[in-house]
């Protein structure tokens, strides 16, 4: 086996191992309203400042998620997730902090490395 | 030496608070205007601050655009004023407006954000600039407001943050007097002179002088 394809399948464990690994528990929604709820990756949400020009810094958050592209297939999306400059629904990522808090974004850029089989997705907050 | 106490304030700093407090004040006032026309008041509300240098941590979770104003420099002409009391000066305040935006449905965050901006841009230039407030309420001391520019700053994306917060700027000149302590006088003589005319057209002067021995 090739090592790329040994690397994708190693995402198993290094991505989605959410017994002994960081893999956490994600809500993928697409804007058909397809969603699944089963699906396990890597997400962060921290503190960042916005530099809005004008000298003065507003606090802010950075929040990213990271998925398996084999399991997004596996779980029905036919496309992978992105940001949406029309009229359409967005992508909805949910996702709950370290102290069960529910977290709702919509994906604000998609980069998806095709190479190693995973994307990574940039969020920003949604209110539904 | 000055023989007194400079216990007073500039005009550039009753300036800077007669701006936040127009703006803050005719705010209030629209607010109430538009529930009058059975509106929702939301869109006239500004959070109005002077002088403020701190990161902002004031979007979540109120979303009301913030206006910050800068008083940012003065500048004075020779042409106008004198050497010893009165100066104009020419300053410049920064009204600084930020919005935020948090996507819903299919409405975006940045643009949502944009129109927060613009939404405050356009109240605080409306209010600055209309005819109660020509001399920003401090008629005698300002002498002439006046809107220099107004823009937005394109947000930098490469961080992708999870807020969506534009701003924009409003460089508000105002022309006002600035003072300075004066020497206070001391009378030495007392002088009356009386000036007449004569007959034969002669201007005659006559004059009592008190002198101190």
């Amino acid at each position: 086996m090739s090592i790329r394809l040994l690397a994708e399948k190693d995402l198993a464990t290094v991505l989605e191992d959410a017994k002994f690994g960081f893999g956490w528990a994600i809500t993928l929604t697409d804007p058909s309203g397809h969603s699944d709820e089963s699906l396990v990756g890597q997400s962060n949400d921290i503190s960042q400042v916005i530099d809005p020009e004008t000298g003065q810094l507003v606090s802010g958050r950075a929040a990213h998620v990271t998925l398996r592209i084999s399991s997004l297939t596996a779980a029905g999306f036919s496309d992978l997730p992105r940001s949406v400059s029309g009229n359409s629904l967005p992508w909805v990522v949910k996702f709950q902090d370290i102290n069960g808090n529910d977290h709702t974004f919509r994906v604000r850029q998609s980069d998806p490395d095709r190479a190693l089989g995973v994307v990574r997705l940039t969020l920003e907050a949604y209110a539904q | 030496m000055i023989e007194t106490l400079i216990n007073k304030r500039d005009t550039f700093e009753l300036v800077g608070e007669q701006i936040a407090s127009i703006l803050a004040s005719e705010s209030a006032s629209q607010m109430t205007l538009a529930v009058d026309d059975a509106l929702d008041p939301e869109p006239w509300e500004l959070r109005v601050f002077q002088d403020r240098a701190n990161v902002w941590e004031n979007f979540d979770p109120e979303t009301a655009p913030i206006i910050n104003v800068w008083w940012d420099q003065s500048s004075f002409d020779q042409t106008r004023g004198d050497t010893v009391d009165r100066q104009c000066a020419s300053a410049t305040f920064n009204i600084d407006c930020y919005g935020y935006g948090v996507a819903t449905g299919n409405e975006h965050g940045d643009k949502l954000a944009a129109d927060s901006v613009h939404r405050a841009l356009r109240l605080a230039r409306n209010i600055l600039m209309s005819a109660h407030y020509t001399y920003l309420g401090m008629r005698g001391i300002v002498w002439r407001r006046w809107v220099e520019s107004v823009q937005t700053f394109q947000p930098a994306q490469d961080n992708g943050n999870v807020m969506q917060v534009i701003a924009g700027r409003i460089q508000l000149r105002v022309e006002f007097n600035e003072f300075s302590p004066q020497v206070i006088g001391q009378p030495l003589e007392y002088v009356h002179i009386d000036v007449k005319r004569a007959e034969n057209g002669q201007v005659i002067a006559a004059a009592d002088f008190i002198t101190t021995p």
